[in-house]
């Protein structure tokens, strides 16, 4: 089956690979166009599904997470190609995912994104988010509120 | 980030996080806290381990609760909800969805919406971390508090905690009090500049200038069988030797049956209590700035004690609004499990053993807001009295030994005295930090005195 990304790359994926997009591996499709994944993103994908090709089955990770070590929770190989992927890497690569029905790979791109944000304090998971995060009602807020008290004091100086 | 993600996905997520981890998304977007709370169809509430006291070291609870609609009517049944669960009355198996301990000393308990019918169908329960108000006492300084221990700071202790706590606090102790020996407060929280220096102005006028009211506290001793003059003729001979020793000044002024006494704080304690307040303060605001207009106003107007604070709502500053609620917040619900705890180790460092003998072992159940602590069963305290005498074993074995030195018959006496009058008392308080906060309040504590008197080994620390 051929596979035409948003950025003009066309990808050939065998049977044994195929079968692991189980929104498009029993369709009669020859060709999809995939308009919301890019090469970069698509290669990641295969590449996760031909490192299983082997595999009758993957196990399925436990939640909630008891470790932040990956490699404690999932096999060698997931966990290799998992980890040092960037938040925004990781997103894309579960879109796509989920896109074509690669369950485990959204699995494991969940259990490492909350890896990425397990224990950490609010503020550390925002600055971590935060290149892609639009502000929040709660900082409108605070910008609000932070106006308002500066009006607040200056009005009692003036007095 | 979250925004981008669909839904499904993102819950996906939430799935492989802790509970402890999933409440504090709370923090990080509004809007993921929204399909949180949309698809647990729960409400949260983190408690530190108020249920099995005897497991766990109370830090705490901090609980902020939201009516989702109008009507003081929404109180009672929480009140009653966290009276059955904190006393443990209630079996976790019946909010079995799901628990989960986190750490040695916290709970996060998780109660699915439906289960309690009545309760969290109206209300929205969520719990944030304790962290930064209960480590301002942590055990290791309230002994260190305790090893100077007098009257004097016991009180200021229970000041200093009780102080900060808001609307109505009871306290029952002791073996012949349940039910008539309430510590009822009723505090207005001024934290308004003019509010404070009027308090302070009307306290001097009323009072003739004879007290202190620059910063400290004054109590104000109502009684109501006519012993204002008689104690304070006693606690100026007896009490004010000790306490000078201490730098610290007290004054009294009677007035018919009224006595009032003004105890002055040292400057460094003070700051010490202003950093508090400012912790509590910025706490209360960052929370509470999530919140809108809408609910500020709701809850404001669900609560006479706040007078105060509606008015500064009338007049459009939502900032001062939002200060005074989230102080009502704060020391509303989460200090006054404080104070319990305060006052349940004050009296367990004070006779430890008595408080593990299992007719005399303390236990403290949470009413909402009201916090009451009482013998486990009343019946069997007379007993105790009877095996162990009036001041409790150990004291008593002491004065019998003849080991009773004059400090500590003089210690005895005040004590005594105290109880004598303190049962049928009434007290009006304020606490005064000049330009910062004034909080003022009203206090029955009928049997406060005698209950220390008689369980306490608080004596040969005098």
């Amino acid at each position: 089956m051929k596979f035409n990304t948003q950025d003009g790359q066309a990808f050939e994926i065998a049977d044994e690979t195929l079968k692991y997009f189980t929104k498009v591996c029993k369709t009669n499709v020859e060709t999809l166009n995939l308009t919301s994944i890019n090469s970069r993103i698509m290669k990641k994908v295969v590449q996760y599904c031909e490192i299983h090709q082997e595999d009758d089955i993957i196990p399925e990770i436990q939640k909630p997470l008891l470790s932040n070590n990956l490699y404690e929770i999932v096999g060698f190989k997931d966990a290799e190609y998992i980890t040092n992927l960037e938040f925004e890497e990781l997103l894309h690569i579960i879109k796509a995912a989920e896109l074509l029905g690669i369950n485990t790979l959204v699995d494991l791109s969940c259990a490492q994104f909350a890896i990425k944000i397990r224990g950490k304090s609010p503020e550390q998971i925002k600055s971590y988010l935060s290149s892609k995060m639009h502000k929040t009602d709660e900082e409108f807020q605070r910008q609000r509120d932070g106006e308002n008290m500066a009006k607040i004091q200056q009005m009692q100086s003036s007095d | 980030m979250f925004k981008n993600l669909p839904r499904h996905i993102v819950l996906d997520i939430l799935q492989y996080l802790s509970i402890q981890d999933i409440l504090r998304m709370r923090r990080v977007s509004r809007q993921l806290w929204m399909i949180i709370q949309a698809h647990y169809q729960m409400g949260l509430f983190q408690c530190g381990s108020q249920i099995d006291l005897s497991k766990y070291k109370v830090k705490g609870v901090m609980l902020q609760i939201v009516a989702k609609d109008s009507g003081v009517s929404k109180h009672k049944p929480m009140q009653n909800y966290l009276m059955k669960l904190c006393s443990g009355r209630i079996e976790l198996s019946y909010y079995d969805s799901a628990y989960q301990r986190v750490g040695s000393d916290e709970i996060v308990y998780v109660v699915q919406r439906g289960k309690e019918k009545e309760i969290v169908r109206n209300l929205e329960i969520v719990g944030f971390s304790p962290s930064s108000i209960s480590s301002q006492m942590d055990c290791h300084q309230l002994y260190v508090q305790l090893s100077k221990i007098s009257i004097e700071s016991i009180l200021i202790l229970l000041i200093q905690k009780m102080s900060i706590n808001s609307s109505h606090i009871s306290v029952q102790v002791g073996p012949f009090y349940e039910g008539e020996g309430a510590w009822s407060l009723s505090l207005k929280a001024l934290i308004n500049k003019q509010a404070a220096t009027q308090q302070l102005e009307q306290l001097q006028k009323q009072t003739g200038g004879n007290l202190d009211t620059e910063w400290g506290f004054v109590l104000a001793l109502k009684t109501i069988d006519g012993k204002a003059q008689e104690l304070q003729k006693f606690l100026n001979e007896k009490f004010n030797p000790i306490l000078e020793e201490e730098n610290i000044t007290m004054k009294t002024h009677s007035e018919g049956t009224a006595l009032w006494l003004s105890f002055q704080l040292k400057p460094e304690e003070m700051e010490e209590i202003k950093e508090g307040f400012n912790m509590v303060f910025a706490q209360g605001l960052e929370e509470f700035a999530e919140k809108n207009e809408n609910s500020i106003q709701m809850l404001l107007s669900s609560n006479t004690d706040f007078t105060f604070a509606s008015e500064l709502l009338k007049k459009g500053d939502r900032l001062m609004s939002v200060v005074m609620k989230s102080l009502k917040f704060v020391l509303k619900l989460d200090l006054a499990q404080d104070l319990a705890q305060t006052i349940k180790s004050v009296l367990e460092n004070l006779e430890p053993d008595a408080a593990n003998e299992p007719p005399m072992s303390l236990f403290l159940k949470f009413k909402n807001f009201k916090v009451d602590l009482e013998f486990k069963s009343s019946d069997d305290c007379p007993e105790f009295i009877r095996q162990n005498g009036f001041f409790g074993k150990k004291i008593q074995k002491w004065i019998q030994d003849g080991d009773a030195a004059i400090q500590d018959e003089q210690g005895i006496a005040i004590l005594k005295q105290i109880q004598e009058n303190l049962p049928n008392m009434e007290i009006d308080f304020y606490f005064t930090i000049p330009n910062f906060l004034a909080v003022s309040g009203n206090a029955k504590l009928p049997g406060v005195a005698q209950f220390l008197l008689e369980y306490g080994n608080i004596i040969d620390k005098l």
